[in-house]
């Protein structure tokens, strides 16, 4: 459902990961581990296809769900409007209270400007989720969330996986309970996955 | 089309809530009028002297309304999120679309104001209209122009004026033309200028889906990344 092969990427003279094979099956979660500037974050941003990698190809079904702690929200947006936004341009409809299921209910009319960082981050996973992708890119998704959102992540997996896969960037050890394979950035200068 | 009009109405919602932009082309737009009308009191403007500075005029509204429609988006990093959703083609003309109406509503805004303070009668005003409406789209696209190839860059502000520069020229010297002769300038040239304006607007609209494509595309699916 979702391959990339040979993938590589490099700034400057460094490379950061070479020969990265990964294939993604329903029902798998991927965890991409490693240190801070090992690539975990660039490495996602090649598979959503926001960046060309340096060498290698993605093979991928057109709709993948992206949530990352550096993709921005329009601040003088509400939540609400950012959601319709994600529902008309991909064809499809947000039921209505759509993001109370986001715990964002009550903040649903206020200007994105106006969230905390957390309320940033439920709001990028139902941005994510909206219109049900196959895969879904998850950068540090437990980052910046208290206990309900960590469960709210925990419940959104479990739900992706039954008919699709995870793909996620974490150095959180709660979250590796998750994962059905890891991919250490760290250990491999070549990695196969499959 | 549903794609087109919901990105325009994205940037319509977006800029309407901000107002940065409104209030600062406006601003400018009122205070260059009013400072035309004192300057004219010093002497009889020429119509090339008025059409000149009428065209100055929404060229800098122009230069200040519309790439920032492409570099605050792309300083905020938001266009990422667009990038997710829609097509490059679809997110340029959607802010293409709003810029042009913007553009419209300043040059016509603009023109009434200039023909009660200046004091300058406009001899052809279907020549005026048709000047300031040309005029308009195609400051519109050359400034759209600057401000997609400017994005990404360390200096984007500064290279996205770099870019419009050359690229303004051409519209500049037609609406010139236009406006000088619509207000009772000497040439025979007027609406040959306003079919130069619409041509230039059509070829860069032409050209720039495909500009934005190469800039802001997404990996094609199962091709060469």
């Amino acid at each position: 459902m979702f391959k990339a092969q040979g993938i590589g990427h490099r700034f400057g003279s460094r490379w950061l990961f070479r020969e990265l094979e990964i294939e993604l099956q329903p029902g798998m979660v991927l965890a991409i581990l490693g240190r801070n500037g090992s690539g975990k974050s660039t490495l996602l941003r090649i598979l959503a296809r926001l960046l060309d990698p340096t060498e290698g190809r993605v093979v991928q079904t057109p709709a993948v769900g992206y949530a990352a702690l550096d993709l921005a929200l329009y601040p003088s947006l509400t939540g609400r409007q950012h959601v319709d936004l994600r529902a008309a341009l991909a064809g499809t409809s947000a039921a209505s209270g759509y993001l109370a299921e986001f715990d964002l209910a009550r903040a649903e009319d206020q200007l994105v400007s106006e969230y905390s960082t957390g309320m940033r981050v439920r709001l990028k996973l139902a941005l994510a989720l909206l219109g049900k992708p196959p895969v879904l890119i998850l950068d540090e998704p437990t980052a910046s969330l208290d206990r309900e959102g960590v469960s709210l992540i925990e419940r959104i997996i479990q739900q992706q996986i039954l008919g699709g896969a995870v793909l996620m960037a974490t150095n959180d050890p709660d979250d590796l309970r998750h994962a059905t394979h890891s991919l250490n950035l760290d250990e491999h200068a070549s990695n196969t996955l499959s | 089309m549903n794609t087109l009009r919901t990105l325009f109405l994205k940037e319509v919602r977006a800029e309407w809530q901000n107002r940065q932009g409104l209030l600062v082309t406006g601003a400018f737009g009122l205070t260059a009028v009013v400072a035309q009308s004192f300057a004219g009191r010093l002497g009889s403007p020429t119509p090339a002297d008025s059409a000149g500075m009428l065209a100055i005029t929404l060229i800098f509204s122009a230069s200040m309304a519309i790439p920032r429609l492409f570099l605050s988006e792309d300083e905020q990093r938001t266009i990422d999120l667009l990038r997710l959703w829609a097509p490059p083609s679809q997110i340029y003309l959607g802010k293409w679309l709003y810029g042009a109406l913007v553009m419209t509503l300043s040059s016509l805004v603009l023109g009434v104001l200039f023909s009660l303070f200046v004091r300058m009668p406009i001899v052809q005003p279907g020549l005026f209209a048709a000047g300031l409406f040309g005029l308009a789209l195609a400051l519109t696209t050359a400034s759209s122009v600057a401000g997609l190839l400017s994005m990404g860059a360390s200096h984007r502000w500064l290279l996205a004026a770099a870019v419009f520069v050359p690229l303004v020229l051409p519209p500049a010297i037609l609406g010139m033309d236009a406006l000088g002769q619509a207000l009772g300038g000497s040439g025979t040239t007027g609406w040959r200028s306003v079919l130069g304006l619409v041509g230039f607007g059509a070829i860069m609209i032409g050209i720039a889906p495909s500009l934005a494509h190469s800039l802001l595309r997404r990996t094609p699916l199962g091709q060469d990344s």
